[in-house]
């Protein structure tokens, strides 16, 4: 299975000190895993990857990367575009030859040699000043072409339990068509009474940060935990904390496991279950 | 009816894991009679000042209620001998559990499993009417320091079915894998790169620095873990990548960072 890579936000996290989140994405030209018998089987080749953005509501190619047989390259938002808010998905590509605009993302190429276990992956950065934390995914080809979905999860990562920490749901969404900009409403409630004590609007097509707001100033703990659904979209959630007290800055960053991954063998039935009970509808 | 159908998706099985049965990660018997519970093969820091874990409740999420259990952790040492359990009752969806410290033991590093133990089985089993096998996939949350953010880092691996006494389903194949993290190692960082083996045999990884480097010797080490236990390589001056090579279908390290902490730059993360 091919996978893009979306290169996620840079954003402000502490405007005393002015602390910005500064993102980038690390891809490497080899398969992440492979049958060591294969290894004639390799083509070093280099590899591209195709940036590409929404504009006019359509795909535009805005930056071209050539990463050689076995190099990593590191793609820093910043150095792409000022535009905090726009996505940008690196689509890998064999050839220079993906279209300058389009209203579907190109199918992205895979260097797999075989069919081992474990996605190709980006090595997703997020730095504060020296500070830095990391975060091994990707966004299957799969998950683009589904138009509609359910998504939910719980805040059980979330570290803010003191003045100096914020946590941020990161949301990814990626459909390969670029007409789809539908907004989805993702409520945060507290999972014991149901009442929503945080409602958050995103779009299709979207790498968004949203600062999830803080229930009260307890010190962390699970009377306090809140589930996160969308009735209307799936997305990759991921949490990131960071710390700045003074001239200590932390960062740390981790996404919560799908339902599916909380079964063994048959899950079918288990998830559904799952997503009827967290849902809301 | 449900017989033919049950035998029919069993014959399915066998079928579809002996075509690819070289790339499958966890024993057939765990695929086609799967116990109740299996989890991940989880870190400790053991030179932390502390580890905290977050538990699912698989039992409540799935009803929607709360529901009493006892969460249970087996610790193991970087031999693969059993230390101790800790057990925490709770009724959450969600638990964030401070784990016990283990001052006698000089290893940097240990790790564990996570099981649930129903209280009380009428709580759950009369509304539950098909069987449903739970993987223990949780995250664990390492303070190297009191003032420390946390590092959160979640289950990756494991397939040990803890239903009863600690059995490993993960196996050591016959063919050799070669795992590449996306990651280019830094030269003025230092790095631990933490393996465990949640098989039930000795595990032999080579690992293979990509870039030349007057560093390491044959560009090259061996390390040879047993069932349970840990392994650790520190990396310093190092620039590139890293591949790991080994007959377990998914060998992946995980990568501390700035390990000692002195960078105020500590993080965990899945290679």
């Amino acid at each position: 299975m091919s996978c893009y890579f979306p290169i996620p936000p840079n954003f402000l996290v502490d405007k005393s000190s002015n602390s910005f989140v500064s993102s980038s994405i690390t891809v490497l030209n080899y398969p992440s895993n492979f049958l060591k018998k294969n290894y004639g089987k390799l083509k070093k080749k280099d590899l591209y990857f195709s940036i590409y953005s929404i504009n006019n509501q359509l795909w535009n190619k805005v930056e071209e990367y050539c990463c050689s047989f076995g190099e990593t390259i590191e793609m820093h938002r910043h150095k792409i575009t000022s535009d905090n808010e726009c996505i940008l998905v690196a689509v890998p590509s064999i050839n220079k030859n993906n279209p300058e605009k389009s209203n579907e993302l190109p199918v992205p190429y895979s260097v797999r040699l075989d069919k081992s276990l474990i996605a190709e992956r980006a090595s997703f950065n997020f730095k504060i000043k020296d500070s830095s934390t990391y975060y091994q995914g990707e966004y299957p080809y799969k998950m683009t072409t589904i138009n509609k979905g359910t998504f939910a999860t719980f805040d059980s990562l979330r570290l803010d339990n003191d003045e100096y920490t914020k946590t941020y749901l990161l949301t990814m969404n990626i459909s390969k068509y670029s007409v789809n900009r539908k907004k989805h409403l993702i409520e945060i409630y507290d999972p014991y009474t149901q009442k929503v004590d945080q409602e958050i609007t995103v779009e299709s097509n979207s790498f968004k940060h949203n600062l999830l707001t803080k229930k009260s100033s307890i010190p962390s703990s699970f009377t306090n935990l809140r589930a996160i659904s969308c009735n209307t979209s799936i997305f990759i959630p991921l949490f990131l904390s960071c710390k700045i007290d003074n001239n200590f800055v932390n960062l740390t960053v981790e996404h919560t496991h799908p339902p599916g991954s909380f079964y063994w063998g048959e899950k079918r039935n288990a998830r559904r279950l799952y997503k009827k009970n967290w849902v809301r509808l | 009816m449900k017989i033919t159908k049950s035998l029919y998706q069993s014959l399915s099985l066998i079928k579809s894991y002996y075509k690819e049965r070289y790339l499958k990660p966890y024993a057939l018997d765990s695929r086609l009679f799967p116990n109740e519970q299996y989890s991940d093969f989880f870190l400790y820091c053991n030179n932390a000042f502390r580890n905290r874990f977050v538990a699912e409740n698989s039992y409540a999420l799935l009803l929607r209620k709360k529901i009493d259990i006892i969460h249970r952790f087996d610790f193991f040492n970087k031999y693969g001998s059993y230390i101790d359990n800790y057990q925490f009752k709770d009724s959450n969806f969600y638990s964030n559990i401070i784990l016990p410290k283990f001052e006698s033991i000089n290893d940097k590093y240990l790790s564990f499993t996570h099981k649930t133990i129903l209280l009380n089985d009428d709580d759950y089993y009369p509304n539950i009417k098909e069987k449903i096998s739970f993987q223990h996939r949780g995250y664990s949350i390492i303070y190297r320091f009191p003032n420390s953010l946390g590092s959160v880092v979640h289950g990756n691996f494991g397939g040990i079915d803890v239903s009863r006494s600690i059995s490993c389903k993960a196996i050591i194949r016959n063919q050799k894998f070669i795992y590449t993290p996306v990651y280019s190692f830094n030269n003025s960082s230092k790095y631990d790169l933490f393996f465990n083996n949640p098989t039930s045999t000795n595990l032999s990884i080579k690992i293979i620095m990509n870039s030349n480097t007057s560093c390491y010797d044959n560009q090259t080490i061996s390390k040879i873990i047993p069932s349970l236990g840990n392994s650790f390589l520190q990396l310093s001056d190092y620039k590139g990548t890293i591949s790991f090579e080994s007959c377990m279908p998914s060998c992946r390290a995980l990568i501390i960072t700035d390990p000692e902490g002195t960078f105020n730059n500590y993080d965990i993360f899945h290679s």
